[in-house]
């Protein structure tokens, strides 16, 4: 499992040497690379013997004592802005840090006409694992996922208020490039949605979006191939390139959104229910995509399926009727849960 | 804000359209309304032109033309609509058989695609035969006819009129589910009946729709009438054309609409009096205004259904 | 096409005895009405050509040629007669009446393409939601407004001002002796063509971008596009089937506008020459759509009708074209973004 990932950062690494790739991207390509690098000089994060480095687990277990409450749900009690705390123990084996947290929800309350659908949900999201978010249908997984990418208020009925930290800064903070920011959060869809153009256009859409003059096909074709390696698409469709994206099946259709979003270099990717409408194949494939990713990006997934949440979630959030009633690692929350209602819930689902 | 250069050009080239558009809107109205409302008084609507004042301009009021309009539109749609059903009727129920189906949905397409002013050759030469005389006059002793009538330019307008009907009506009926014909076959009841009972009344608002949109389209015609109802010359309706006896020899005659009045007594026509104009343009809007009002109380109608 | 297919077949009824004679009558009249329709658009085919083959037939190729007679000339002739023989004619090089519509519906095209495509971008992704749903319904009225209102618009109001401020008085005096410049001209008939199909397609092309699937708006949003890029790399491309289709309708509607192109371009067979600069647009030009209505009074004459009838025989053959090539393109298009996978 390691493996691709390394070869894939030594082919970043030859194609940093290409001068037509070098001219093609972006600025934030490069961020990227450099963010790469800061990764493994801080060590490599899937390298398992980081994992187990018994300094680090001193270190998680410092910045969030196993015995620490759930994040309380009611809003008065909603912790000030910096002030963040891991509420997560443990150590998954993604996971360098689980104190650095590259995403954390505050508060967060949205409305859609007065009609109040979140009511304050705290979540954090350390940096490099995979956050299961499960929850009945209807309680707000997606609305919340909609509102770390502020995809929320392109509903002119939604309010939002709280606070998504992004690195430490609110992403709604007035001034904030929501561009940019959609960029750094990229977002899979439940249905998968890929444009109405050849496989190569909608890898490379991001691509040309980021950069300054019009890329030409060549320099792009080193990152397109290595985000469809990544997506485990490249071997399915590296001889048509060319073919409308549509004529793909469901569960590739779902890599090639996977691998579009890649191409823009996300430091999170939202995914919502991204397997619900495949095949038990096709979602295996995917999972297993997913599992690759975890390290170099954080994922934070909706799933109704707790088996697979379970699989391939390091932690895990409860979320009833727009309240989050229990985070953790999702062993604990699966196995062991603190609350009655998770306990119901999970019980159901699994018995 | 786009960070690109091409990119602020073209959301500035949309805003700049959106600004044209807004304006020239603005303008257009706010001239008819204007100068509609300078000339329009309750004589104007209720009176024919003045007696004589033909050669030199028109004066007087718009009456005949109004009644003209209400005319091409009643007679058109009379035949334009149990036409058009059928056709959307056979498109959507029966379809076979399919060479038919193939041929009259290319067909509509055609006509809808044809300019009116073709229809008026066609209409011409038609009408013109001696053998249908009895649709208009005939002329001389040659065997041909004036085809110049209301009747004539009425079967013309049903043209104009039948292809909104027939795409409407035919959306309109795709939408009614198939478990309530499913349901209306299982209880025994035929297919006429099934049609009559279940899918034409399932539809009815997009059938409307169809009808208002052809109302609009014959309402807005102008070369149909100038060539079909003769738009040279203006008439007053003689008295009691609307008494059953009467009304056949009316519609044998010719006669005007609003959209001819305009372009006879613009400076264009003969009747040069940019004033009288200006009434029946703000008139034939304020009808278009009405068709539009209905077009949206009926789409409203059809979203409030599902 | 595909969404007036039903999918299913319906199925057969157990027809009860007593209505299943009226169910084949009726049967039978509903099939008569689709009929008819074929046999009517064949009709129109067989009257139009029919009563304009001689014009074709007499003329020859040169029908379409340029010829040395002003096109009101010949048109007088076929008319009046020709004044050696006093005899009325069916000679018509009719290029001048072509150059026309082509002139003003590529002019109208150009001009109105663009500003289409950007207003609707406005008022579908841009514009204030309240702005735009109040342009909304305006620009569906100003698409029916009846095109002999634009006509009116554009012969009183904008002709005047055209004519004080393009037309300087030396210039016009120069050219008197081979033309007479008014504010009616090519320039104001593709102005009208424009405001009669600009809304058009404006609601057009502003319905297809609305409709385009929130999936993919969001998909594009979701990867760091603002509106203007969403609408320009994701939007233009999955409506492409609507902007053929309402380009070209707006096409015909353009070759075929008889009236308000009467009223607007000056009605006089000339031909714009290019080489009086700028003057090109402001020289006066006679569709073929409009001669029909402008010389509908000559009728009588079976020379003058059969050279009408041609015009129309050409106006019938360039809108079935564009009716049927639109058609293809768009179910192409269609097909291109994946609609029958
Ligand atoms: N744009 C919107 N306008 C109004 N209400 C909305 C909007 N989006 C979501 N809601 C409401 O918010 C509630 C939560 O919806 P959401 O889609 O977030 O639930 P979910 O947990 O993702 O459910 P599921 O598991 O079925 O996907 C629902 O009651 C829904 O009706
Ligand atoms: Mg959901």
């Amino acid at each position: 499992m390691e493996t691709p990932n390394n070869e894939r950062g030594n082919e970043r690494e030859t194609n940093q040497d290409d001068p037509g790739y070098e001219r093609a991207i972006h600025q934030e390509w490069h961020h990227a690379l450099d963010h790469t690098a800061d990764l493994k000089a801080a060590g490599d994060p899937t390298d398992p013997t980081v994992v187990t480095a018994p300094a680090d687990t001193t270190a998680a277990a410092q910045a969030s004592p196993t015995d620490l409450p759930i994040a309380p749900t009611e809003p008065a009690v909603a912790p000030a802005a910096g002030t963040a705390t891991a509420v997560v123990a443990g150590h998954p084996k993604h996971v360098a840090d689980p104190s650095d947290l590259v995403l954390a929800i505050r508060g967060l309350r949205v409305s859609f006409s007065g009609n109040e659908i979140l009511h304050g949900v705290d979540i954090d999201a350390p940096r490099g694992g995979v956050v299961a978010l499960v929850g009945p249908s209807g309680c707000g997984k997606t609305t919340l996922l909609r509102s770390v990418n502020r995809l929320t208020e392109l509903a002119p009925t939604a309010s939002i208020t709280g606070e998504v930290q992004l690195d430490g800064s609110n992403i709604y903070d007035r001034g904030t490039d929501l561009n940019l920011l959609r960029r750094r959060i990229g977002m899979v869809f439940q249905q998968p949605n890929p444009f109405p153009m050849t496989i190569f256009d909608n890898v490379a859409f991001a691509m040309r979006e980021q950069a300054k003059s019009r890329p030409s096909r060549s320099s792009l074709m080193p990152a397109v191939e290595d985000v469809l390696q990544r997506a485990g698409l490249w071997g399915e469709v590296k001889d048509n390139l060319d073919r409308n994206a549509l004529s793909l099946s469901g569960g590739q259709q779902q890599r090639l959104c996977i691998a579009r979003t890649l191409a823009a270099h996300p430091e999170v990717i939202l995914m919502d229910e991204p397997c619900s409408a495949l095949d038990p194949r096709s979602t295996a494939r995917i999972e297993e995509l997913i599992v690759q990713l975890a390290g170099s990006l954080t994922i934070v997934i909706v799933t109704h399926n707790l088996a697979q949440a379970k699989r391939i979630g390091d932690y895990a959030a409860y979320l009833l009727n727009g309240d989050l009633i229990e985070q953790g690692l999702a062993e604990q929350v699966f196995e062991d849960p603190r609350e009655q209602s998770t306990r119901d819930f999970v019980s159901g689902m699994f018995g | 804000m786009p960070t690109r250069l091409s990119d602020r050009g073209g959301v500035a080239a949309a805003y700049a359209a959106g600004g044209v558009l807004v304006i020239a809107i603005t303008v257009i109205m706010a001239w008819l309304v204007w100068q509609g409302l300078s000339t329009i008084s309750w004589d104007f609507l209720t009176t024919g032109p003045a007696p004589g004042s033909l050669e030199q301009g028109v004066a007087g009021g718009i009456l005949p033309a109004l009644v003209g309009t209400m005319i091409v539109i009643a007679f058109g749609m009379l035949v334009a609509i149990p036409l058009g059903l059928g056709v959307a009727i056979f498109l959507t129920e029966y379809r076979q058989p399919n060479w038919l189906a193939k041929g009259t949905d290319t067909a509509i397409d055609l006509i809808f695609g044809v300019p009116s002013v073709v229809f008026a050759l066609f209409g011409l030469a038609i009408f013109s035969q001696g053998w249908l005389s009895w649709l208009s006059n005939p002329v001389g002793d040659a065997g041909m006819a004036t085809a110049q009538s209301f009747f004539c330019a009425s079967l013309m307008m049903a043209l104009i009129g039948l292809p909104p009907v027939v795409r409407s009506s035919q959306a309109a009926i795709l939408g009614v589910p198939n478990q309530q014909r499913e349901a209306s076959y299982a209880l025994g009841k035929g297919r006429l009946t099934t049609i009559r009972r279940i899918v034409v009344p399932g539809a009815r608002p997009g059938i409307a729709t169809g009808i208002v949109l052809g109302i609009g389209r014959i309402a807005g015609d102008t070369a149909i009438v100038w060539i079909l109802l003769g738009g040279a010359v203006l008439q007053a309706p003689p008295d009691g054309w609307y008494l059953p006896w009467n009304l056949v020899d009316f519609l044998r005659s010719e006669g005007s609409t609003l959209t001819t009045y305009i372009f006879f007594s613009s400076p264009a026509g003969e009747g040069n009096s940019p004033g009288q104009a200006y009434g029946a343009a703000f008139v034939l809007m304020v009808v278009i205004l009405f068709v539009n009002i209905a077009l949206i109380r009926l789409s409203r109608r059809k979203i409030g259904k599902r | 096409m595909a969404s007036f297919t039903r999918p299913l077949q319906t199925p057969t009824p157990q027809a009860a005895p007593s209505g299943a004679r009226a169910d084949t009558v009726f049967r039978g009249l509903v099939i008569a009405t689709a009929g008819f329709m074929l046999l009517v658009i064949l009709a129109i085919t067989a009257f139009v050509l029919y009563t304009g083959w001689p014009s074709f037939s007499a003329n020859g190729l040169a029908w379409f040629g340029s010829g040395d007679q002003p096109l009101d000339v010949q048109l007088g002739n076929s008319f009046l007669g020709v004044p050696e023989t006093g005899e009325p004619s069916t000679a018509l090089n009719a290029w001048p009446a072509i150059v026309g519509t082509l002139l003003t519906t590529g002019g109208a095209l150009l001009l109105s393409f663009p500003f289409a495509l950007l207003g609707a971008i406005f008022i579908a992704e841009l514009a204030p939601k309240r702005l735009a749903a109040i342009l909304d319904p305006i620009v569906t009225i100003l698409a029916a407004t009846p095109s002999v209102i634009y006509g009116l618009f554009a012969i009183l109001v904008l002709a005047p001002r055209i004519e004080r401020n393009f037309i300087p008085q030396q210039q016009a005096e120069d050219l008197s002796a081979v033309v007479t410049l008014t504010g009616a001209n090519v320039l104001l008939g593709i102005l009208v063509l424009t405001l009669m199909i600009a809304p058009l397609m404006i609601a057009i092309f502003a319905d297809a971008l609305r409709a385009v699937p929130n999936k993919w708006k969001e998909g594009a949003i979701a990867l760091g596009c603002d509106e203007w890029r969403m609408t320009r790399r994701v939007s233009l491309r999955a409506i492409r089937p609507a902007l053929v289709a309402g380009t070209t309708l707006a096409m015909g509607r353009a070759v075929g506008e008889a009236i308000a192109l009467s009223m607007a371009t000056g009605s006089i067979g000339f031909i714009p020459n290019p080489l009086d600069g700028y003057f090109f647009f402001l020289e006066p030009v006679r569709t073929m759509a409009s001669s029909i209505v402008d010389y509908s009074e000559g009728f009588e004459s079976p020379e003058l009708k059969a050279n009408l009838f041609a015009f129309g025989v050409i106006l019938l053959i360039m809108t079935a074209t564009l009716t049927i090539g639109a058609k293809l393109a768009s179910r192409s298009a269609e097909r291109r973004l994946g609609g029958d996978q």
